[in-house]
């Protein structure tokens, strides 16, 4: 899954594991004030407004809260079609946008266990980025 | 305040005119629109102008420039769905408080066909913009794809409600010659057209369209100089931005509008149970379930049922999108908000023909866009 010279398709987004058996984390900030969580990361609390955020590490596990197969192309977009994307909800609070991986479209399930993994978009480009695929039972 | 009527209204057909400019477009809904007011164009002290595409600066004074120009402030405005309806409200706001006695709210749009997708200027977070958009996010009906599957499995709707909401539409619309589409449709046409994002087919998403609306609004003092039947009452007109949006709050929950519905019913001093017509922002089918729930029509939950029950049908309880929605009249987007108050205006006049609603007095209009902003607006007969 990981390899050398993988490139971010955004800097700040996640960690790029640098030892074997390291998982990758998603970036995130959480506001020292309220305690609110952020992904990506936020420079002024969006629900209290003050500018005093940390850095924080996400949970690599999460719910898929939805999905869709998106069968149309979108601008900018040139990995494979169909694909799946899908709204993964973390323990930490937030509810993110992902692309969906490692599995048939007809197995994804609303609420399933899902894991995060780095995975590149288009085969022939070395740029990854985070997805999430079903926990295996 | 003052009170503020609503003194004209007119419309240019919705549709696809590669033989008008957006300044013809334009000029046939304000000219329209001020014989329909009875005032003179000399006599407009205020221009609210909005376009969402077109990136042109100025295009107001464009488009009124080609009637001519008479020394009045024209402010052009962008507020993506909602342009038309913010020009209105602003217009609105103007002469409420006093600014102007007579004001024009103006929309007009020429697009690009197929899948529409947010543009990327220099001024924005361009690396966050585009990593989303490689990754295959930017994509507007996969947002209602994920919107229907989670209602699908909370709320037990099923594809085939989402699939009514089209057909409902498009019957209204057969009945709106200015709409872009026409031809009835059944469920299965809608759900053996195109798969966009499952489960969104093609006819599940409104058309790009073009096309232009306007509306004169008046102090109700001053109104009386130019006409002396009945007027149209703005009763309510709100702006907002709502707060805590999040791709998950506000697609499957009546939270995202609820903030700007209950601001608007609040200041008309009228409930949802006082409404009688509606239009409301329908770009994709399972919109308009959403928004039924955040106008307070019914429970969270409960909108796929007063959908199979035929309440929001023309002859049902609550008529909604009586000219056919952004599904079916189409979704000129710098002008949709507008042509919502034109169709709401003809109804409570008694003027809409065929697809009229008996004893309508009170209508409300209502877009949403990302943003998030949100506009509510309700007239009163």
């Amino acid at each position: 899954m990981v390899e050398q010279g993988m490139k971010p398709i955004a800097e700040g987004l996640f960690t790029i594991p640098s030892l074997p058996g390291e998982q990758p984390r998603l970036i995130g900030s959480k506001c020292r004030n309220c305690g609110r969580v952020y992904f990506p990361k936020e420079v002024v609390c969006n629900a209290c407004f003050q500018e005093d955020m940390e850095e924080t590490l996400l949970s690599n596990r999460g719910k898929l809260y939805s999905f869709t197969i998106i069968h149309q192309k979108p601008m900018a977009y040139s990995g494979p079609m169909p694909y799946a994307m899908g709204l993964v909800s973390l323990p930490e609070g937030p509810t993110i946008m992902s692309l969906l991986t490692g599995c048939d479209f007809e197995k994804l399930e609303l609420d399933m266990d899902v894991e995060l993994v780095l995975e590149k978009i288009v085969e022939e480009d070395e740029t990854v980025t985070y997805k999430f695929r079903p926990v295996q039972a | 305040m003052r009170e503020v009527v609503l003194l004209g209204i007119g419309q240019h057909k919705v549709g696809r005119f590669p033989d008008e400019t957006i300044t013809d477009i334009g000029r046939t809904a304000i000219l329209e629109a001020l014989k329909d007011a009875g005032i003179e164009y000399k006599d407009i002290q205020a221009a609210y102008f909005t376009n969402r595409d077109e990136r042109t600066p100025c295009l107001g004074q464009h488009v009124l420039g080609t009637i001519g120009l008479t020394g009045i402030p024209i402010i052009n405005a962008e507020n993506a769905s909602p342009s038309a309806s913010t020009a209105f409200v602003m217009a609105y706001d103007a002469v409420a408080t006093g600014q102007y006695d007579a004001a024009l709210a103006v929309g007009a749009e020429k697009t690009a066909r197929g899948l529409r997708v947010p543009v990327v200027g220099v001024g924005v977070n361009i690396n966050r913009m585009m990593a989303m958009a490689k990754q295959g996010f930017a994509v507007i009906p996969g947002m209602f794809a994920l919107a229907m599957r989670r209602r699908m499995k909370d709320f037990g709707e099923t594809v085939e409600q989402f699939a009514q909401v089209a057909v409902k539409n498009r019957k209204h619309a057969h009945l709106n010659p200015y709409a872009h589409y026409q031809d009835v449709m059944t469920i299965e046409d809608v759900l053996n057209s195109r798969l966009i994002c499952d489960p969104v087919t093609l006819f599940q998403c409104c058309p790009t369209s073009e096309g232009a609306a306007a509306a004169i609004l008046c102090s109700k003092d001053v109104a009386k100089r130019y006409k002396s039947d009945g007027f149209t009452i703005v009763a309510s007109g709100v702006l907002n931005t709502p707060v805590s949006w999040s791709p998950a709050l506000g697609i499957t929950t009546a939270g995202l509008d609820k903030m700007a519905a209950d601001e608007a019913y609040n200041m008309a001093g009228l409930g949802p149970k006082d409404v009688d017509i509606i239009e409301l922002h329908d770009p994709f089918t399972a919109s308009e379930l959403i928004h039924y729930e955040d106008l307070s029509l019914c429970e969270v939950g409960e909108a796929g049922k007063i959908l199979s029950e035929g309440k929001t049908e023309i002859g049902g309880e609550i008529p909604v999108n009586t000219d056919g929605g952004l599904l079916s009249r189409g979704h000129p987007i710098g002008a949709t908000g507008l042509y919502q108050i034109v169709e709401l205006e003809l109804q409570l006049r008694g003027q809409a023909g065929q697809r009229q609603v008996e004893g309508a007095k009170v209508g409300l209009g209502h877009m949403e866009g990302l943003g998030p902003c949100a506009t509510v607006i309700i007239l009163k007969r």
